[in-house]
């Protein structure tokens, strides 16, 4: 398994257990257990699920899995989804962290729309590591070729 | 295929049928009005894509999949993916229950079964990231050797 797989997909699986967590703070909430407020958690919440938990492990996966080629661009490919999954991580985290200042507006913004920019460049850095290699076996062997 | 992956799949499928046809409801709802008190039912649904379908394909597929833990228990302790996948399915099932009922008629009884299902469902999701963690590697790193 590649080193950008482990790291993805080891933060695919810290975010579902976070995810987790969050889920029973609401559902307790909504049982009344809990004070109304955590049910302000269910944006956050389905934040991670979604983009940390399944982006991550499907992009994960999908570098581990689909075909390798050879290229003299790919370690600055790696870098570039390197990058990107950096970038979305970060992203997620200062979500989370917004949610923690949600009383303060000022930060809370700023929080939110650098968690927004992140994840919004995350996603080509992380695309460009994987398109090339959904290819046909015959196109990536015409690309090792020339 | 370990027997473990399939049925963690086939109730995947089972969910992913059951949360289709709510899901199919729901949407006949909204462009028919059949009854606004269907509405209290579409967080079971959106759970039972996402966590009964989704996140349970996901882990069974990794349970198989991904690097053996060791030569003796090459898809990991069976002790921590069979309770996962017990309290994950009764959590879940305790949660299309109770939450549209706690929704339409509050109960303390509702709120308590509430309650345990999203620690069940927490539980679930913790064991599963416990039992894939060690198996998230590459080659030259082994977790344990016989």
């Amino acid at each position: 398994m590649p080193t950008m797989s482990q790291f993805l997909l080891r933060a695919a699986l810290i975010w579902l257990a976070i995810g987790a967590f969050l889920g029973m703070l609401i559902l307790t909430s909504k049982a009344g257990l809990l004070p109304g407020q955590f049910l302000g958690l269910r944006g956050i919440h389905g934040q991670i699920m979604l983009l940390g938990w399944m982006l991550q492990a499907a992009i994960g996966t999908a570098i581990w899995i689909f075909p390798r080629i050879s290229s003299p661009q790919i370690p600055r490919a790696w870098r570039v989804a390197s990058a990107g999954a950096w970038a979305l991580n970060i992203g997620i985290a200062c979500a989370l962290v917004a949610q923690v200042f949600a009383s303060n507006q000022i930060v809370y913004r700023v929080l939110a729309l650098l968690a927004a920019l992140l994840e919004l460049i995350a996603g080509p850095l992380l695309v460009s590591q994987i398109w090339a290699r959904t290819n046909s076996i015959n196109t990536l062997h015409e690309s090792v070729r020339h | 295929m370990p027997l473990i992956t399939r049925v963690y799949i086939r109730t995947a499928l089972i969910a992913m049928l059951v949360g289709l046809a709510c899901s199919a409801m729901l949407l006949a709802n909204q462009a028919f009005h059949l009854n606004d008190v269907l509405w209290i039912l579409q967080p079971a649904c959106y759970h039972l894509l996402t966590i009964g379908w989704l996140t349970q394909l996901i882990a069974g597929v990794a349970i198989w999949l991904f690097p053996p833990h060791s030569r003796e228990l090459p898809h990991g302790d069976p002790r921590l993916t069979w309770s996962a996948y017990v309290a994950l399915n009764l959590g879940l099932l305790l949660r299309i229950v109770a939450e549209p009922l706690h929704t339409w008629h509050p109960s303390n009884l509702l709120a308590y079964i509430l309650v345990a299902s999203g620690l069940l469902q927490m539980m679930a999701i913790w064991l599963i990231v416990l039992a894939l963690w060690p198996r998230v590697r590459g080659r030259a790193n082994r977790s344990v050797e016989s």
